[in-house]
């Protein structure tokens, strides 16, 4: 059993570009586009997306990421990065998934009339997703003081 | 209208679900140790469940909303709700877990 790798890089890119996606939909939507063919694929690709950083994580956190964890909660200095960092983040993140699913839900049905639905579901996708990749940077940097006091640094 | 209506029904219901199932899990051992056993690891059947309450959810609400065709105030407070649900959803598992934090 490996310490997460490339497995976490594939995650967080698919994460990263859920938000870049997201990011640009709410630009559409808060400048008024009529755009419906882009406010559409935009709303596809982010929930895509997010799905597939879902799936690219399943493998990372059940298998690999115990073995960091088991370091991150050993110390103090790290132990809250997991406790409360990890533990927040990998469950609000299926409120997120969700949140991301209505994109296409909302952007495929009467866009006219569900354009609020969508800025606002968006919006909140996107400030879902920042939080997550700052309690995923906590984490990921925890994890280095932890091997790095296991080491006998520090 | 009447799948964006019934799948924001879903969102709400699977959004409350997501926050209390936590809230059960990290403080009923049993049911813990049946999500790991069930699914092999606690988080994933965590998800699973979930997923196939917001599918549950808004199927039920698709069906039971046939004829229902919502005004722009409605749609106004449509959005409110999932704001509303959204950072409930959030404040339930961070609130829960900061408290975690700070009893031990």
């Amino acid at each position: 059993m490996q310490p997460p790798g490339i497995e976490a890089g594939i995650h967080v890119f698919f994460a990263l570009l859920s938000l870049l996606s997201a990011s640009a939909l709410l630009a559409l939507l808060h400048t008024g586009s009529t755009n419906v063919k882009m406010i559409r694929a935009l709303a596809l690709g982010t929930a895509i997306l997010v799905w597939l950083a879902w799936l690219a994580s399943v493998y990372v956190y059940t298998v690999e990421y115990p073995v960091d964890k088991a370091l991150i909660v050993k110390y103090p200095q790290t132990a809250l990065a997991h406790k409360f960092g990890m533990e927040v983040k990998e469950h609000i993140f299926y409120t997120g998934l969700l949140l991301s699913t209505l994109l296409p839900i909302f952007a495929y049905t009467d866009l006219e009339k569900s354009r609020k639905l969508l800025l606002w579901a968006t919006l909140f996708v996107i400030l879902g997703g920042i939080v997550e990749e700052i309690l995923g940077g906590w984490v990921s940097i925890s994890a280095k003081i932890a091997w790095t006091l296991k080491a006998g640094g520090g | 209208m009447r799948a964006a209506v019934s799948s924001i029904i879903g969102y709400i219901a699977a959004a409350m679900f997501n926050s209390i199932l936590l809230v059960i899990k990290e403080t009923n051992k049993s049911v813990f140790d049946w999500l790991k056993a069930t699914f092999g690891h606690h988080w994933l059947g965590h998800g699973i469940l979930t997923i196939a309450v917001f599918v549950l959810v808004t199927l039920l609400a698709w069906y039971a909303i046939r004829r229902y065709e919502p005004t722009d105030r409605d749609i106004g407070r449509l959005a409110i709700l999932v704001v509303v649900f959204t950072a409930l959803s959030v404040i339930i598992i961070a609130g829960f877990y900061a408290i975690e934090v700070m009893g031990h």
